[in-house]
Formats: C-alpha cells, structure tokens, sequence
C-alpha cells in the first residue's frame, strides 16, 4: 500500500484544467502542522514540483478524520464564491480546485497564495501602534465590504436565514456560570439578534473566522487575501466577521498572562480604539442597507458568545481561549454604548 | 468589576503535547495495525489512543525488542532507538533493524525519527539515540529495508512543525518559514542559495524521520 503523501502526489498528477493537466511530474510535499498539537485542527501540504521555487498546490487534511466536515465547508464555499463572483474572486481568496478522499482521508486543495500571513504581527511593535492597527483595520474592512458587495443577494422568499444564535446563547449558559445580570443581557441580546434580522432583505457570505491570522498579504499584489473558509457560512447580519476582527486582535495584543488578565488587557485596548481605530474601522465598512450591523457593544457580545461556545458546538470539547471568550463577554457589559460617548 | 467574574466556571481544556503528523508519511486508513515504540511516556501513550492506536499496540521496554509482536502493517520508532533497547554500536543498531523487520507485513513501513547527532554533546545522556541521514539509510538498507525516504523535521519530534521532503525547493520553504520573522537568518539562507554550500543543508537539519519498505 502506498504512503498517504505519495497518494496525494499521484492525485495531484491527475488534476487537470480545460483538458489541460495541471502539473507534469510528481510533486515533494512540506507538511505544516496548523494550531501546533491541536487534534482538532489541519494538517497543511504544500506541493512543489521540479521547475518552481513556490507551492504550487495546497491540499488540507483533518488530524482526525471526523472533522472532515470542515472541508467540505470551506470547498462548497469558495466553490459558491468563485461561481459568485467569478475571477474577481482570485484578489480576495485561494480557488478550490478539488474535494477528494485518499486512503478514507478527506483532502481538499486549493491554490496557493504566495505572501505573508499577518499571523505574527508583532505584539509590541505593530498591536500597540494604533496608526499601523488603524491602517490594517481599514484595509481589512475594505475587503470585507467588497466581499459582502459582491456576494450581497436577496432572501429567497419564504427562506430565513436568520442566525442561529440562541442555540449558541443556550451553550454559553450551558457552560458558564452567569451572573443573573449577564443572563438578562443574553436574552436581550437573543432578541436583538433575531429581531434585526428578520428586517433584513439580503443575504451575504460570512467568512466566519474573520481575524488577522487569516490574512495573508499577497506577495505580488500587495492584496490582502482570506483563507480558512471552514466556518463560512451565508447570513443577513455581518456583526460576527466585522467584530471578530477587532477582537481578535485587541486579544493578541493582550500577552501570555491569564485567560482573566488577557481578556481584561483586551477591553482595555478596545477602549482604547475607540477614538481612533474602531471608528475609522467602522466608518471605512460603512453602514449596509440591505443587512444587518449589531451597534458595538451586542455586536462584541455576540461573537464573544459565538466563540466560547463554538469548540464545544462544532468538536465536543472545550479550547483554552473559551473561557478568554466568556471573561471578555463579561467585561463588555461595560462598554459604553458609542452614543453616550 | 471583579465580583461578577468570580462566578466563571472553567472548563478543562483538551490539549496535546505530540502531532503525531507522521502518520502521513505512511498509509494512514488502519490505525489499528500499527505497532508503535517508544519510552515509558503516558502523555504520548493517551495521544496514541485518541488517533486509535491502542494499548496493546504500543510497545515500551522491557517488552520491546525483546518479545515478538504479532505482525502489522507498519511499525513506528517515532523518537528514535531508545539506549535501552540497544548500544550505540551500528552493528547492533542493525541487527535489531533486521529483527523488527521481520514483524512487518511484507510491503508494510517502518518509521524511524531521530535527532541530528551534530547537535548532541560528546556525553550528554539522551533517551534516544541521535543519529545522521546517511547513517540511518545505511543502517535500514543494510538491515533489509529498501525504498528508503528521508524527510527533513524541524523543530523536535514531538511536534515537529514542519516535516519535509529533502528536495531544494521544499527545504528552502520550510527554513524560509520557519524563519520569516528573522531578516538576519533569511539573508544567510538567501546567500547559501546562490552557492553550492546550499547543497549540505539538508545535514544540518535538528531531526529527521526515515521511512523504508520492509
């Protein structure tokens, strides 16, 4: 029997574009372990063939076999994008180029995107810098905008595509103690979310896992491209990606201390942003009429949620950050609604 | 502020020490028919099971080499060979390379990870043998192994984040990665690019995994 890699070589000199076969000799692999250990997570291969000093295919490949659904996520929805939006969709995102299954292992591949990933931004030098965070927040929201742009469709009718937030609110209490304050608060905020959306007449695609560790800057075009479409999905409220972001990256910035610490040092530096980063952030976004924006603090609080809970809900088992997630949650309850400011 | 936080219950938290991202570099569908042997280490021993390798199928000391185990698909050394098992002499070092092939099904893989001797201390005490490139081909080829494959790993073996064919463009990329953050050790790998001395990175790689046919 062969070894999985020389399998995935022998599949890859398959491959073939407009009868045109896409590589002419066996390629070598480089195997990155994606989230270090984590059992839950991708193996990436990067494929090279004789004649080229870059990957020229990138497969993806599950540690355990069960989560194979997260590929076939990320597939059907770059497929979707690119039948979108056709070959405009090559300056935001990888092209799927096949969904297949080796020795009963999922595999998708995909292009590769030559450039940086903004994963290791560093946490003196760039986070604590609020021109250079205000520089990568707009250019973010630009992306983000075209991408709902140009996916932005109307609702089928008779369809809802309301977001499936109060079984996430159930899990978070399932999980997590709540204070009887908190609790109020996430059932206002489940009303919020469903009433909100069931104003919206349009649908877009969220990427679902909007952060800056799922950027990389295109090498030749300067671009910034999205990957890891595996949480994607379509919905008519677009707080999750647009808030995500921000999060995300007040959490990096915030060290090594304690998940309690960390997500204290992170409501500070949003606190922070707000003269400068998150409305230059926002106003560059811009205020969408067909869809929904949550205002800043349900929409920090949803993804708070959405988070914490999301290991639980997609793995069955808990990560380290959740409870960063839900200590952040509970912080937030503070934040000043932008009016009052 | 702090009242309302007192109330947060943590979770447990799953979280591994080992990759086990090996298992690619063999065929991957029977997790059930490898044989895998290592140290006494219960850290290592609870990842296995979690991919489906049970208990029965990891072998410690003393009951490996000594006993013989039923036959399997492929058999895994994935820190290398223990100073337990065997000395340091290659003679010996072989031999149980020839005995262990004999548990394999023919046409079935053996996997050997092992440390870059460059870098061990004239007498430091390590749990496993470090070994070369060379020396491990040698030692599998002369044990009755064939097709043998090395693939570059870096940084340890426990989690190696990176584990690579050791062809030009994919060493390249891999230290290019790994080191993207460090202009200095990119402009030396720049310029060891352009000359031959390129061609003897592959040696002073800080771990390996060998895999050959038995």
């Amino acid at each position: 029997m062969n070894s999985f890699v020389d399998d995935l070589s022998t599949f890859a000199l398959s491959l073939g574009e407009r009868g045109q076969k896409l590589f002419s000799s066996p390629l070598h692999w480089m195997m990155l372990s994606n989230g270090d250990a984590d059992f839950h997570d991708n193996v990436i291969f990067f494929g090279f063939s004789d004649s080229h000093n870059y990957p020229v295919l990138v497969a993806k490949v599950p540690r355990l076999v069960e989560n194979g659904w997260m590929l076939k996520t990320e597939y059907d929805h770059l497929v979707e994008l690119w039948n979108c939006i056709g070959e405009k969709a090559s300056h935001y995102v990888p092209k799927p180029i096949a969904l297949t299954t080796l020795q009963e292992w999922p595999v998708l591949m995909i292009s590769f995107i030559p450039g940086e990933s903004l994963t290791r931004l560093s946490r003196r030098s760039f986070w604590a810098n609020s021109n250079q965070v205000t520089a990568l927040a707009r250019e973010a929201a630009r992306s983000l905008r075209d991408l709902n742009r140009l996916t932005e469709s109307p609702i089928a009718p008779g369809k809802s595509l309301a977001p499936d937030f109060s079984e996430k609110a159930d899990k978070f209490r399932e999980l997590f103690q709540m204070t009887p304050a908190e609790d109020a608060v996430l059932s206002d905020l489940v009303k919020t979310v469903r009433g909100r959306a069931g104003a919206a007449s349009h649908r877009v695609m969220l990427q679902g896992d909007f952060w800056h560790g799922n950027m990389i800057r295109d090498e030749t075009s300067g671009a910034l491209k999205l990957i890891d479409w595996q949480f994607a999905r379509w919905s008519v409220d677009v707080s999750m990606d647009l808030y995500f972001f921000l999060l995300a990256g007040a959490l990096f910035a915030s060290g090594d201390g304690s998940v309690e610490q960390r997500a204290s040092d992170a409501f500070g530096l949003l606190n922070n942003w707000r003269t400068k980063v998150i409305p230059e952030y926002l106003s560059t976004y811009g205020t969408p009429d067909h869809y929904v924006l949550l205002p800043q603090k349900e929409g920090m609080m949803m993804c708070c949620v959405e988070k914490a809970v999301r290991s639980a809900l997609e793995f069955g088992y808990s990560h380290s950050d959740d409870l960063m997630w839900r200590y952040l949650f509970a912080e937030l309850l503070n934040w000043q609604d932008e009016k009052l400011i | 502020m702090q009242s309302h936080l007192q109330h947060i219950q943590p979770l447990q938290p799953q979280a591994f020490n080992y990759s086990l991202d090996w298992r690619f570099l063999l065929p991957i569908t029977d997790m059930g028919k490898l044989l895998i042997a290592f140290e006494d280490d219960t850290a290592f021993s609870r990842t296995l099971e979690h991919i489906g390798v049970s208990l029965p199928n990891q072998l410690s000391f003393p009951d490996f080499p000594q006993k013989k185990k039923s036959q399997a698909h492929a058999l895994v050394l994935p820190f290398g060979l223990s100073a337990r098992w065997v000395g340091a002499h290659p003679v010996d070092q072989i031999e149980l390379y020839r005995s262990i092939r004999g548990w394999i099904d023919p046409g079935g893989y053996v996997l050997v990870g092992f440390n870059n001797s460059w870098y061990s201390l004239p007498g430091a005490h390590s749990k496993y043998h470090p070994s070369t490139p060379q020396r491990v081909a040698d030692q599998l080829h002369n044990a009755g192994f064939k097709s043998i494959e090395i693939f570059g790993a870096i940084p340890k073996l426990s989690i190696p984040e990176y584990i690579f064919h050791l062809e030009p463009q994919a060493v390249y990329f891999a230290l290019r990665h790994r080191f993207r953050r460090k202009p200095v050790v990119l402009n030396v790998l720049r310029s060891l690019s352009r000359i031959s001395a390129w061609t003897s990175i592959p040696s002073f790689l800080p771990c390996y995994f060998a895999v050959a046919v038995a």
